[in-house]
């Protein structure tokens, strides 16, 4: 590994926002360092099938994105270095950045930085989500789009939210059988939100698309359903689905099973806040989102000066809004860097805030209409797992609050909750609940957990191949 | 619904619309199982079907892909003797050794 | 606020105090100015409950580990307590003639499971290992347990007694009538008691000043990381590897990987990227299974230690109504709980189960106010091992800083 010469700009994450922020520096005149741990550049939303795979339509080496070449394209570029398979896995002295690729750890010195590290599929727990053939929506869709592999030949859906239109649609059109969509919203609770749709054509368009294959596949479609037990021996084999009262809990006695061979859960999305949180940037409760992310300004700017947030990290609101607020960090960046005056940097900006302040409109009516519902939380029985990795159940986390527990952490420590592979990636947003609920305290009165080093486990020798522990008697 | 031609039986690829490159062989548990080049581990044996990939070290409870972004450590496999590898983010390689932590 | 007893510092010191001053019937309150307890040195250790290597405090830690047989019961807490000994390793001439010193003390003080090993056994006992070890010294009634689960287990006792616990709050001084304590300052109020324990820790210095009776103490860095679970401990003990740290099983079969004993000017608790490199690079060379095992987590907390590495235990001579349980220069899990019990042995005016001479709180106060001699804080792992950087002489310490 060549020594690395820290560059003014350092972008983590080449997803729509990553690529946007460190194009827009580089246009600038700024140097930029980005960071992604996939192998080719895209993020989640252009995410690229592997180079071997030829296809009759070029769009869908890009996960089927028609835009994909207009961003993807921005690469590669003079003044910016891009390391592919790179993990950024914690922050030291404020600023140092600590990188493993394949082979070893480094410190990459940094100053300003854009932070564009997304999100992933929100965990629902519910009696038997742990079985083989139960996966998130998001890995589903990955997992057809760039692997063009179907999770499943009977598929159900059960979740919360827009994402699940498309999955739905992209199943159908590769040959699984749909056997339900069950929305857990209730939209039509929702109809003042109606009118902020207005404008976004090409998104009403898609839903109407999505629906029409539901609707000429014959699959039921089910407004106000969750799913609520998946049953099986070494993998998914039947899930049932039940109807949810006004507060989103399931109504006894309404149940559905349907036979399956996979179950995607589409309840949202969380932002992966890790190395924002490593970096010291706060974090606030988003109610809507029923979880943290970062707080920013206009520009994009956290509460930590000089270091930016960007995309899905700072809210689920999709991908034009993660190009825009991408554009948005890299300017600012640019013009902390000296790159130019702050009228200018008002100028580049101002033309991006109409259509980033509509498409906001549209993100909030969605999240207003897919907020997660706190009824959900009961699906979940006391020997239903919560944390995944350590395989601790509700009841292990009930018993940690009655003997004392106060918030997640202390519950983590008792229960060794979160102290996984996963770094409570998958169980700090289910566990948080219990314990607001029973401590009376509003959830956003929890913190949500204690970020450490590594924010992704790593091999010994990972750390130990550093060039100056080499060079250490 | 009858299973539509763009899937092959007991595959779960899907065929219309791509071209793979030519094929070679992976062992899953002693099993000669078909990859292709740009597969991952995991995509190689959902393919076949396959969506236990493990069971749990404590309850011995069988798991598999849940986040495919490497992220969960649900599907760990055991490749080419080292254990614990993410099969979601790993690619197959001619004449690997796959084991199922079973 | 009035109360019997405030206890300043709620880590396994000061928690232990309360829950055995609960016992006896006094009124007690928890100062902790972290969001709970525990949090610092108390929860970040190695949880080592080891007796051998000790100077001074021997006879407290013999008598600390008859307790521990006897607080899961207590406490009504499972705090993964095991005694399956305690393993020091030496690879040098220095710390083989170091552990011999050490066992002529025990035999001494009447530790009789303690023993030398022949370099054969220690590769027995660890397996793998590529350097060639010198000697190693067993003690068999050494243990370990878990940090994480013994204080909060004594707070949780302590609660169902009645003390009471303020957490969020620091102790901004001393309340005085005279040369007698009569409670504390916060930032948010006074609090009035008969009795205050300085279990501060890293911060004990300011309030044993401001009794006249100044303690040379200074902040130290605890750093451990913690594995996967692996599917075969390769050992069943707490293990010290001289010039590269301990390594730790634990009862869910992950490795703490830790090192102890270094300056932290900063009053950090924050992880420092080269001692976990450096330590991961002797590790992997040491024990080349380890190589592939992957780190979790990694995490440091502040410790304090002393110029002879003893703490500061009892009542501060000179004031009344003041006592001092501080300075346990990173060995401090052991004797911890003893520490509370012995601290509320002394307040209900009995005589201490243990002798506190060898921890006089003035000790060093003289050499303080006449400015002689006054002897550094010293940190144990800066002299067991050296590190160079390229085209530098700089100490592990100095790494960590």
């Amino acid at each position: 590994m060549p020594e690395l010469r820290p560059t003014p700009l350092t972008v983590i994450g080449a997803g729509p926002a990553g690529i946007m922020a460190a194009h827009t520096a580089a246009e600038a005149g700024v140097d930029v360092t980005l960071i992604d741990d996939n192998p080719l550049p895209g993020g989640q939303y252009y995410r690229q099938s592997p180079p071997e795979f030829k296809f009759s339509n070029p769009t869908d080496a890009q996960s089927g994105r028609v835009d994909a070449p207009s961003v993807l394209n921005k690469l590669p570029h003079p003044k910016i270095r891009t390391l592919h398979k790179t993990l950024a896995w914690g922050v030291f002295d404020q600023h140092n950045l600590a990188l493993a690729d394949g082979e070893q750890s480094f410190l990459l010195p940094t100053d300003r930085v854009v932070l564009a590290t997304g999100a992933h599929d929100r965990p629902f727990a519910f009696p038997g989500w742990t079985l083989p053939g139960v996966l998130g929506a998001g890995a589903a869709l990955r997992m057809i789009k760039t692997q063009w592999v179907l999770p499943g030949k009977r598929v159900l859906l059960a979740g919360l939210g827009p994402l699940q239109l498309a999955l739905a649609d992209a199943l159908i059109k590769a040959g699984a059988e749909v056997v339900c969509v069950a929305e857990a919203a209730n939209p039509f609770q929702s109809w003042k939100q109606l009118p902020k749709f207005w404008g976004h054509w090409d998104r009403l368009q898609e839903a109407v698309t999505y629906s029409s294959a539901l609707l000429k596949h014959k699959v039921p479609f089910l407004f106000n359903h969750a799913i609520v037990e998946a049953c099986g021996r070494e993998q998914v084999e039947s899930v049932k689905i039940a109807r949810l009262d006004g507060q989103g809990s399931p109504i006894v006695g309404t149940e559905k099973i349907f036979e399956v061979d996979a179950v995607c859960l589409g309840y949202g999305l969380l932002p992966s806040i890790q190395l924002a949180a490593a970096f010291g940037c706060e974090l606030s409760f988003d109610k809507r989102l029923g979880w943290y992310s970062p707080i920013h300004d206009r520009n994009m700017e956290s509460t930590r000066q000089g270091i930016f947030v960007a995309g899905d990290l700072t809210d689920i609101a999709g991908a034009k809004v993660a190009l825009l607020e991408g554009q948005i960090a890299g300017l600012t960046a640019a013009h902390q860097l000296g790159a130019f005056d702050k009228k200018t940097l008002d100028e580049r900006i101002a033309p991006l805030l109409p259509k980033l302040r509509s498409l906001n409109r549209l993100a909030d009516a969605l999240r207003e209409i897919y907020a997660f519902r706190p009824g959900l939380t009961k699906v979940a029985k006391d020997d239903t797992l919560l944390c995944r990795c350590e395989e601790i159940t509700l009841g292990q986390v009930k018993e940690a609050i009655a003997n004392g527990a106060t918030d997640v952490n202390q519950v983590k420590l008792v229960t060794r909750a979160g102290m996984g592979y996963c770094q409570s990636r998958f169980c700090s947003v289910l566990i948080a609940p219990h314990v607001a609920e029973a401590t009376g305290r509003d959830l956003s009165d929890l913190s949500p957990f204690m970020v450490r080093p590594p924010i992704q486990p790593i091999p010994l020798k990972i750390l130990a191949a550093d060039a100056a522990a080499k060079a250490v008697q | 619904m009858a299973t539509d031609e763009k899937i092959m039986a007991d595959d779960l690829r899907i065929q219309q619309g791509i071209t793979r490159e030519q094929p070679f062989h992976i062992q899953v548990n002693g099993q000669t199982v078909t990859a292709y080049p740009g597969e991952t581990i995991a995509a190689v044996l959902l393919a076949q079907g396959w969506k236990m990939f493990r069971h749990t070290l404590l309850s011995g409870e069988p798991r598999g892909p849940f986040c495919g972004m490497g992220l969960c450590f649900d599907c760990l496999v055991t490749l080419n003797g080292e254990p614990n590898v993410r099969a979601c983010v790993t690619f197959a390689k001619p004449g690997d050794k796959v084991e199922r932590q079973i | 606020m009035k109360t019997d007893v405030v206890v300043i510092g709620g880590g396994i010191v000061g928690c232990a105090a309360a829950y055995y001053l609960g016992k006896k019937g006094f009124q007690v309150l928890v100062v902790e100015k972290d969001p709970a307890v525990g949090l610092q040195a108390s929860g970040r250790n190695g949880g080592g409950v080891r007796q051998h290597g000790r100077k001074a405090a021997l006879p407290l830690a013999m008598e600390s580990v008859k307790l521990w047989a006897t607080l899961e019961k207590e406490l009504q807490a499972d705090l993964e307590y095991s005694r399956t000994g305690n393993l020091k390793i030496a690879f040098e001439e220095d710390s083989a003639r170091d552990f011999e010193r050490e066992l002529a003390w025990e035999h001494e003080n009447g530790l009789r499971e303690v023993r030398m090993l022949s370099a054969a056994e220690c590769h027995e006992m660890v397996p793998g290992m590529t350097s060639k070890a010198l000697a190693g010294k067993l003690c068999s009634s050494d243990g370990i347990a878990n940090p994480m689960l013994v204080t909060p287990a004594f707070a949780r006792a302590a609660r169902k007694l009645g003390v009471k616990f303020l957490l969020n709050t620091a102790v901004t001084g001393l309340l005085w009538q005279g040369s007698t304590v009569r409670g504390i300052k916060t930032a948010s109020g006074e609090i009035e008691a008969g009795v205050v324990i300085n279990a501060a820790g890293p911060w004990a210095a300011r309030f044993a000043a401001e009794a006249g009776c100044p303690i040379i103490i200074g902040p130290g860095r605890s750093q451990l990381m913690v594995t996967e679970r692996l599917p075969h401990l390769f050992i069943d003990k707490w293990v010290t590897i001289r010039g590269l740290g301990y390594l730790r099983p634990t009862r869910s079969s992950n490795l703490v990987i830790g090192s102890a004993g270094t300056r932290n000017d900063q009053f950090s608790n924050h992880v420092n990227y080269y001692s976990i490199a450096v330590q991961a690079e002797r590790l992997g060379r040491l024990l080349p299974e380890l190589k592939d095992v992957k780190i979790i987590r990694a995490f440091s907390g502040i410790t304090e230690y002393t110029p002879d590495t003893e703490p500061y235990i009892g009542a501060v001579p000179g004031v009344s109504g003041l006592f001092i349980a501080a300075g346990f220069s990173g060995e401090g899990f052991c004797p911890g709980p003893l520490t509370g019990k012995i601290l509320a042995e002394l307040i209900a005016g009995n005589d201490p189960s243990v002798s506190l001479t060898p921890f006089r709180p003035d000790r060093f106060a003289d050499a303080i106010k006449t400015g002689i001699a006054v002897p550094p804080v010293a940190y144990p792992f800066d002299s067991i091992c050296k590190v160079w950087l390229p085209d530098t002489n700089i100490t592990y310490s100095e790494l960590c800083n």
